[in-house]
């Protein structure tokens, strides 16, 4: 059973490959110097919201919540305990 | 009514994600940035169609695509045709990018859709992309049996940029018909939150200048790149608004969105329209913002808007209606009647 982070992992990898992106990013990488672009990450935390079964609550989409797999990761344990 | 709660959480998570406003320099960027969108809200190719073909076209100096959709089912051989212009400020865009849009509108609308990939500036400044869409009028016009419709129920469509250029090539056809009697004859325009007036000094232009998806900053650009200096922004094939008499013109559908910066100039070009006695259906789209139609992953009333516009078209072009109760309930209403 793959964990939060991994999963997250997983998704931006997928999003990333389709930009020609093979490598995998660290947890405390900027995800757009990473490769990918500002659709990207809407699609990041869309599939996200469906793999975990949860919705992000607006007031938490901030640029700090977005830009690394660390503070997605954070995002969706926040959401996850306050469910 | 306030701006649609799905359409709000869209431009959040697009501003949080940092996606570039405003002015741009290279036009592969803006290119991208609509390609990678569209990518995102309606990715190209998923939804079922009965068929979809390209046809290459020769053009001055060059060849252009035509890619044409028919609907699901069994449609008659001849069907009403759409010729649809794609938007994109007149510099971005392709038939990637409305290919979602495209499919949706022909299954709705029962016609079969023929979309224009119209060359863009700045290598094709104003007037390439209105002459492209002429030859290809023309062409489908003339050759009704290549492409599977009937010529006597051929409309045009577009929206933003596109949607310029569908309205001026009404009126170009009405114009050429006066001086020959085989000229294009077009039964029906279909404006989607259509560019009409370039000058842009609307209150909406004013108001929706920034934070709702197109920055006036963006479009002041899209225009430097495809208007030349020695053309007036007041000429008619760039703002059809301008005009000041458009007796004759086609029928026209005509759908502006609340928070859209162009909201103001179609719904004064149905005004216009209708002053002169053309017949004028559509809707002011409540909440809703510009290219809000082509993102049903983001805001899913986009669907509920092109079956709306689906029915509009099949009772004007008098095909069958799946439910007849449900048609007479949307029967089309004149826009801010």
């Amino acid at each position: 059973m793959f964990n939060a982070k991994d999963r997250i992992i997983a998704i931006a990898c997928h999003l990333l490959a389709k930009r020609g992106v093979r490598t995998t990013p660290q947890l405390d990488a900027n995800l757009r110097q990473a490769g990918l672009t500002p659709p990207d990450i809407v699609n990041l935390l869309l599939t996200v919201e469906a793999e975990f079964d949860i919705a992000i609550a607006q007031s938490a989409t901030t640029p700090d919540n977005l830009n690394t797999i660390a503070a997605i990761e954070s995002l969706v344990s926040m959401t996850l305990k306050a469910a | 009514m306030p701006l649609d709660r799905h359409a709000r959480r869209f431009l959040e998570m697009l501003a949080a994600a940092g996606t570039a406003r405003g002015r741009y320099e290279a036009v592969e960027e803006r290119r991208e940035s609509l390609a990678d969108l569209a990518d995102l809200v309606d990715p190209p190719g998923t939804v079922p169609v009965g068929g979809v073909r390209d046809h290459l076209l020769a053009v001055h100096d060059g060849l252009i695509s035509l890619r044409i959709y028919s609907p699901l089912g069994k449609p008659a051989r001849l069907l009403p045709g759409m010729l649809f212009f794609h938007g994109g400020g007149w510099v971005a865009g392709s038939l990637e990018t409305h290919d979602g849009l495209c499919r949706r509108l022909c299954n709705e609308t029962g016609c079969r859709m023929i979309a224009v990939d119209y060359r863009l500036a700045p290598l094709h400044p104003f007037p390439y992309g209105l002459a492209d869409g002429w030859a290809a009028l023309n062409h489908v016009f003339r050759n009704p049996r290549i492409f599977g419709i009937d010529p006597a129920r051929l409309g045009v469509a577009g929206d933003g940029a596109g949607g310029t250029l569908a309205a001026v090539l009404c009126r170009m056809a009405r114009d050429a018909a006066k001086d020959n009697p085989d000229a294009p004859r077009i039964a029906f325009q279909l404006l989607l939150c259509p560019i009409l007036d370039v000058h842009g000094e609307s209150a909406a232009r004013r108001e929706l200048a920034e934070g709702y998806f197109l920055d006036s900053e963006t479009l002041r650009r899209d225009l430097e790149l495809y208007v030349p200096p020695d053309i007036e922004l007041s000429d008619v094939r760039l703002s059809p608004l301008r005009a000041e008499e458009f007796a004759g013109l086609p029928t026209a559908f005509i759908h502006t969105a609340q928070f859209d910066p162009f909201s103001d100039e179609g719904e004064a070009y149905a005004q216009r329209l209708g002053g002169f006695g053309v017949e004028v259906h559509g809707r002011a789209h409540a909440g809703m913002i510009h290219y809000f139609y082509c993102m049903p992953r983001m805001i899913p009333y986009a669907l509920q808007a092109v079956q709306i516009i689906g029915k509009e078209i099949r009772y004007a072009m008098d095909l069958p209606v799946k439910d007849r109760r449900d048609h007479r309930r949307i029967r089309p209403e004149l826009i801010r009647a």
